[in-house]
């Protein structure tokens, strides 16, 4: 670990339990996840539907529900072991340090307590006094482009349409200055033109305030606007982890390659039929033997059959054991 | 034409009060044989409205719709019915309207017999079987039930129920918005190798912008009930006139970290409540181009460019897109 890393995580587990039968071994649906966060850095997860994407993340903040369950791997947040840490520990650390948001506003907002209220909860809660909590909740409306904070704070989230709640949970967030922002596909149910209202935001406090972030996102377009380095996850573990400009220029695991191949080209006046990736992901807890992307890739081979680490190829590291150069497709 | 919509509206009744949820305000649209026409637009624009009024699933307030020279909204009952079969909707999550206890093979036979097709469950069985090979599913899927499918052969399901009673044209609203980026390419593919062989006519519904420009011949932009901008796929999402199309299209992540893409709101504000849309122009408020006329007379769309249609004061007396509606 190099003094920048905000984060670290090492071989990461999380497995189904099976009810009723405590000891028994679960279903494993997070298969080992390795990865380094520096400060100041925005983090792209992507990857399809149930690749563990939100798991992984709920799973480093130590928030798994039952029947999930944390099997393996350690979290170090600022040299700290979270493992150490006790629950009271931990609840300080969320909100203060980490920060979360996800898809869906509600998850986050009490629907019978006002806005304002909510967010300068947050900061008493942690010991921030009553005016200055009151101060700081207006300017942080202001700051996240909710207008007329005076009045809208005093409203109920029914009161405002999904951009203006995600963008109450953007404050509350923000509340506290955290070191780290974990947002969980904050914009997919937005409409485009908030969606671009909402990166435009987080971009300008990524500036200001130099916070890292982490945003997983199924969109390789919001990657490649906002995001320096993207990890790609397929069937619970990554495959590629890159610079943005490395893995679009030149992806380094068949599976980033063909995904981004099936992408529709916005400049292509042809309108070629897209590109299939024939076959599926592993399903949940399916027992894979070797590399989990082998029986729809083109370019698999014997040694396959033992699964790959990542493995550092220039400043990227793909999960593949045929480096590009021997693909042949 | 196989579609004729003119003059199309849908007003919803809001509780407790007389005002109305202006969901569809004069919609007029044309569909040649085997043409597909895309529809984009944002969450509350109209769209599936729209769809619901064309398959007549909902009464329009006003306004005909005519398929194949027939106007299906003098008709009723059996006749109704009828007519109707040939023109089909296939909705986003197919999951929603599949009986979750019935399997693949039976729910398409039910159609089958519904609409009076096949003469024996022999000839029945056999006509599912075809239909599941036309959309890419070997025969042995008719004995799954719903949840036994992926998304992908969920949407493929719906599609060839759609298809199990020979329509013409095919309303399919947000047919691949729920699906991963690789199934998605191949419901798209499913569905134009299907326009050819069949020749049908689409109406692609999405608020996906690069979906509907693969797919579209032409594309009608709706932004509060109304299409603010029509015509060929390539002059509107790529040479838009409309600064809402504009503002749409440069929202839009391009998936390529080299082409420079500035970080800042295109399309300032949020749409308004479509009970009270606002006067002149339903754009005024969130535009950045408007001028006095906008705040109180009300734009027709205009041919300003041979087939490619908009309604906006500024598009139509400067024959472009208006200078101040252009992003870098
Ligand atoms: N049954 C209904 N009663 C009252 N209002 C309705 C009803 N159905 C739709 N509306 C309203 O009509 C408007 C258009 O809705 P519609 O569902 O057609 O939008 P849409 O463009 O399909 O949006 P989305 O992209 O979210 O699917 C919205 O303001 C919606 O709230
Ligand atoms: N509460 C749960 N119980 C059992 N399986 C779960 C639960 N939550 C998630 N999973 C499974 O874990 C896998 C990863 O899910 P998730 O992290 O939500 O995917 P993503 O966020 O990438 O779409 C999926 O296969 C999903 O079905
Ligand atoms: S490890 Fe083998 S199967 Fe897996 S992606 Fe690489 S070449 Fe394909
Ligand atoms: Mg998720
Ligand atoms: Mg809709």
């Amino acid at each position: 670990m190099t003094g920048q890393d905000l984060l670290v995580v090492e071989d990461l587990r999380v497995s189904v339990m099976p009810s009723g039968r405590r000891r028994a071994d679960g279903q494993e649906i997070v298969h080992g996840i390795d990865l380094a966060v520096h400060a100041g850095e925005t983090i792209g997860v992507v990857g399809e539907s149930g690749s563990g994407k939100s798991v992984t993340m709920l799973a480093l903040l130590r928030l798994l529900d039952d029947p999930l369950a944390l099997t393996g791997g350690r979290v170090m947040f600022q040299g700290r072991d979270l493992a150490s840490l006790d629950e009271n520990e931990l609840r300080q650390l969320r909100g203060r340090d980490i920060a979360m948001v996800y898809q869906d506003p509600m998850t986050s907002l009490n629907p019978l307590m006002r806005v304002g209220d909510q967010v300068r909860e947050v900061m008493l809660v942690h010991g921030v006094d009553r005016t200055e909590a009151q101060e700081r909740t207006l300017e942080l409306f202001r700051r996240v482009g909710i207008p007329d904070p005076e009045r809208t704070s005093r409203a109920y989230p029914h009161e405002f349409s999904g951009g203006m709640r995600q963008r109450i949970v953007i404050a509350m967030a923000l509340a506290l200055g955290p070191a780290l922002l974990i947002a969980d596909e904050p914009t997919t149910a937005l409409d485009v033109t908030i969606q671009q209202q909402i990166l435009a935001l987080v971009a300008d406090l990524k500036d200001e305030l130099g916070m890292t972030t982490i945003w997983v996102t199924h969109d390789l377009g919001v990657v490649a606007r906002l995001v320096d380095r993207v990890i790609v996850m397929y069937g619970g573990t990554i495959v590629e982890d890159a610079p943005v400009d490395r893995l679009f220029a030149a992806p380094q695991h068949p599976y980033t390659r063909r995904l981004l191949a099936s992408l529709p080209n916005p400049t292509d006046d042809d309108r070629p039929p897209l590109a299939q990736i024939p076959g599926r992901p592993p399903l949940p807890g399916e027992i894979v033997v070797g590399c989990p992307f082998r029986d729809r890739c083109l370019e698999a081979r014997d040694v396959c059959f033992t699964t790959p680490p990542l493995i550092q190829r220039g400043e990227s590291k793909a999960a593949c054991w045929v480096p590009p150069e021997e693909w042949t497709s | 034409m196989s579609l004729v919509a003119t003059g199309l509206v849908k007003h919803y009744p809001v509780r407790g009060s007389d005002s109305v949820v202006h969901a569809l305000d004069d919609v007029s649209l044309e569909l040649a044989p085997g043409e597909t026409l895309g529809i984009v637009g944002e969450s509350g624009c109209g769209k599936s409205t729209l769809a619901k009024v064309l398959v007549r699933l909902e009464e329009p307030t006003s306004g005909t719709v005519v398929l194949d020279g027939v106007d299906l909204t003098a008709l009723s009952g059996a006749e109704l019915r009828r007519q109707r079969r040939r023109i089909q909707m296939v909705f986003q999550d197919p999951y929603s309207s599949l009986n979750p206890r019935k399997s693949v093979g039976s729910a398409l036979e039910e159609v089958l017999i519904v609409h009076g097709f096949g003469s024996s469950a022999a000839e029945r069985r056999s006509r599912v079987r075809e239909l599941l090979e036309l959309v890419g599913l070997s025969p042995t899927f008719a004995a799954r039930l719903p949840h036994e499918l992926s998304g992908g052969q969920r949407q493929r399901v719906g599609i060839a129920r759609a298809l199990a009673v020979e329509p013409s044209v095919l309303i399919l609203d947000e047919p691949v918005s729920a699906l991963d980026v690789s199934v998605r390419a191949e419901v798209m593919n499913l569905l134009s190798g299907l326009q050819k062989t069949l020749g049908l006519s689409f109406i692609f519904i999405s608020h996906d912008v690069s979906m509907v420009r693969q797919i579209s011949d032409r594309v009608a932009v709706m932004y509060l009930g109304r299409i603010v901008e029509l015509g060929g796929w390539k002059p509107v999402l790529d040479e838009p006139l409309h600064p809402y199309t504009e503002g749409l299209r440069a929202s839009v992540p391009v998936p390529d970290p080299t082409v420079h893409q500035a970080i800042q709101a295109t399309v300032r504000g949020e749409v308004p409540n479509p009970v009270n849309p606002p006067a002149g122009c339903r754009f005024h408020p969130r535009c950045p181009a408007a001028v006095d006329a906008c705040l109180t007379v009300m734009p027709q769309l205009t041919e300003v460019h041979p087939q490619h249609e908009v309604a906006c004061h500024v598009a139509v007396a400067e024959g472009h897109l208006p200078l101040r509606a252009i992003t870098s």
